[in-house]
């Protein structure tokens, strides 16, 4: 249909010319629709790609093709199937009527006609089909929109995909690094005669910029240190890795910690300001401005007690003496890597035996409650005065808890590292001194039941060191084990990642072994012995523990919470 | 934990090595209740056996009890002092048939 106001519509009639052919075509032109008259179904048809009429009219009776054929063709091919047509009968003839609808036909007029009713019937259908067309369009325009749609979300799932993938790979990679870095922590801390070793990493994400290590340097001499690299995250993550590796004692003339003259005889320690010297050549603050780190570092010597260190930037550490006095030991220094010629100054503290030194990154003194108050130095001190007659590693941990408890989640919301050491000398027979306790093994794992053969292993190669009977040995050994499957058993009821503290210590002649866990508070009774052939978990084992030990006892926890077992066996 | 499990002259003979603990126990148990279910005699080479604690010493005793009910025998061979400790200290030394080597316990095991 053409879109001329005075055009309505081009129609072509297919029909013998005839008197009522003719007024129908003045009548039509007076309404408006534009008649195009041809006289067979033939020529109708090879006239439509012209003329491309809005409404078609076959006579049935016309010449040649028959309007029924006519019909049939048109609406077989896609390009004129759509054009409405109106069949021309006669009143009698219901058969071409019927016929006209099966081939396609919209509607037929008879004849003679009836002017306004076939202008009316040509005005309905041409209504109709232009409808039709502004629907197909609609439809067409909405498939389109799908279309679109769909290929917009089929990008969007591509992308959300290579995201995800993207997010996996990084998510892997960061858990490569994190082991990475957990495999750089010492696992179990190497035992000294005459110092016990605790300490506690936590990063505050998958990946922290703290460290952590104890390592020996020769026979009477310890070197350990806690570092802190600004920022967390993968770029702080890889600098601590790296300073982790840098910072490993090695048996060659590089080494960081030998002073070398040339000559292995005559190597002497480096000093722990030259080390920070050293480093502080070697990782120089990025441009950025970034990338510096924290430490303290410093070598004890474990027959004099004497702790000579360096502060580069770090917390000070905090010194609790046996009659609970703590104290800071600051000495100001800047952080390694951010001036070139940093010089920095070292500290001498002198352990008194008994006496416990804390170093710990900031993350410990700077946890914030909900109001943005930090936890702080009292605090601290007084977590290390409440568990200063506990095991060393359960002072530390108590530190954390409350850190944590603090901040109100568990989380931590820095990185959390405390390494803490006690200075308790071997009873020397020559030179007599009051001292009667000595740490035999300080140690923390995890409540599995793979986490007890390590630890057997550990208590055993402790106490064959210090030269105890085998049978004595291996009774303990026992007893351990069996506490420790009761806190796994009985009060984590299970096996999980939460920890158990073992601490042994020779007081005098007897060996003290006390074993704490996190658990809820057990009750004493579970400890009665049953009779022998009660194999229920746990009454055999608490037999065992009360055969080979003199005495077996709970005790109040020195953190507050979880269960403190005390076991003695005398060695005397 | 290791073990083998092998037939000669009529007895089956269920041979443990390593450390039989919390880890191991439920390994253990298996092995020696399933032997226990086959066969009547049974004997048990704990030569290779370096510790053992409660959850251990458990089963063996479970194992025994089994096959007692079933008319079957067990009987426990090659003990190191570390297990006969324990053994003793559950004071299963007196209850359980213990011996040297596998031929004095077969002569035992008619």
């Amino acid at each position: 249909m053409t879109n001329n106001p005075m055009h309505l519509g081009l129609i072509l009639m297919a029909a013998s010319d005839s008197p009522d052919v003719q007024i129908l075509m003045h009548s039509f032109s007076a309404y408006g629709f534009e008649l195009h008259l041809v006289s067979d179904g033939e020529t109708a048809l090879s006239s439509i790609p012209t003329l491309k009429p809005d409404l078609i009219f076959l006579d049935v009776t016309q010449p040649g093709l028959s309007g029924f054929d006519t019909c049939l063709q048109l609406k077989e091919q896609d390009e004129t199937k759509h054009i409405p047509v109106i069949f021309v009968t006669t009143p009698t003839d219901t058969v071409s009527t019927v016929k006209g609808f099966s081939v396609g036909a919209v509607d037929y007029v008879t004849k003679p006609f009836q002017i306004e009713e076939v202008i009316a019937r040509i005005t309905t259908h041409l209504k109709i089909r232009n409808l039709q067309v502004l629907l197909e369009e609609i439809i067409a325009n909405l498939q389109t929109e799908v279309a679109e749609r769909q290929r917009a979300e089929e990008a969007l799932q591509e992308t959300m995909r290579m995201v995800q993938e993207a997010n996996d790979r990084m998510k892997n990679d960061l858990a490569a690094a994190a082991r990475v870095q957990q495999a750089l922590l010492p696992d179990i801390l190497p035992t000294f005669p005459g110092v016990g070793f605790a300490w506690t990493y936590r990063p505050c994400s998958e990946l922290g910029g703290d460290s952590l290590n104890v390592f020996p340097l020769n026979d009477d001499h310890v070197g350990l240190y806690v570092l802190d690299v600004s920022g967390h995250g993968v770029s702080a993550s890889l600098l601590s890795v790296t300073l982790s590796r840098v910072l490993i004692p090695r048996r060659d003339p590089s080494c960081l910690f030998i002073q070398s003259t040339g000559s292995p005889d005559t190597e002497t320690l480096a000093s722990p300001a030259e080390i920070a010297t050293r480093l502080n050549r070697m990782f120089p603050m990025s441009e950025d401005g970034r990338q510096y780190f924290t430490l303290i570092y410093g070598i004890l010597n474990i027959r004099t007690g004497e702790f000579r260190y360096t502060c580069a930037g770090h917390p000070p550490p905090l010194y609790l003496s046996p009659n609970q006095e703590l104290r800071s030991c600051e000495i100001g220094n800047v952080p390694i890597g951010l001036f070139e010629d940093s010089q920095f100054d070292e500290g001498i503290i002198q352990l008194e035996p008994g006496g416990r030194l804390f170093l710990y990154s900031d993350g410990v003194l700077e946890a914030k409650n909900e109001s943005k108050e930090i936890f702080g130095e009292d605090r601290l001190q007084k977590i290390l005065e409440a568990t200063q007659r506990g095991p060393l590693q359960a002072s530390v941990d108590g530190i954390v808890k409350s850190a944590l408890d603090w901040t109100g989640t568990q989380q931590a919301q820095d990185d959390l590292s405390i390494l803490a050491f006690e200075w308790t000398p071997a009873v020397n027979t020559e030179t007599p001194t009051k001292l009667d306790t000595q740490v035999i093994l300080s140690h923390r794992f995890s409540a599995r039941a793979t986490d007890l053969s390590p630890a057997r292993t550990m208590t055993r190669t402790a106490l064959n060191n210090h030269g105890w009977h085998s049978d004595i040995v291996e009774d303990i050994v026992l007893a351990i084990d069996e506490a420790c499957q009761n806190i796994i058993r009985h009060a984590y009821g299970g096996e999980c990642d939460e920890p158990i503290t073992l601490s042994i210590e020779l007081h005098d002649h007897n060996l003290v072994v006390v074993l704490e866990d996190h658990a809820p508070t057990v009750s004493p009774d579970c400890m009665n012995p049953r009779a022998f052939d009660d194999i229920r978990p746990g009454g055999l084992g608490c037999h065992f523990m009360r055969q080979v030990m003199n005495t077996v006892s709970f005790e109040p926890s020195s953190t507050g919470q979880g269960n403190c077992l005390r076991m003695v066996k005398s060695v005397g | 934990m290791e073990h083998q499990v092998f037939e000669q002259q009529g007895h089956h003979i269920v041979s443990l090595t390593g450390e039989i603990d919390l880890e191991t126990s439920p390994a253990a148990r298996k092995i020696l209740l399933d032997t226990v279910d086959t066969s009547t005699k049974l004997l048990i080479d704990m030569a290779s056996v370096t510790y053992i604690d409660s959850s251990g010493i458990a089963i063996l005793v479970e194992a025994f009890q089994r096959a007692k009910k079933k008319g079957g025998q067990v009987a426990f061979i090659s003990l190191n002092p570390a297990v006969v400790r324990v053994l003793s200290l559950a004071r299963l030394d007196k209850v359980f048939s213990i011996h040297a080597d596998m031929e004095s316990a077969i002569h035992a095991q008619p």
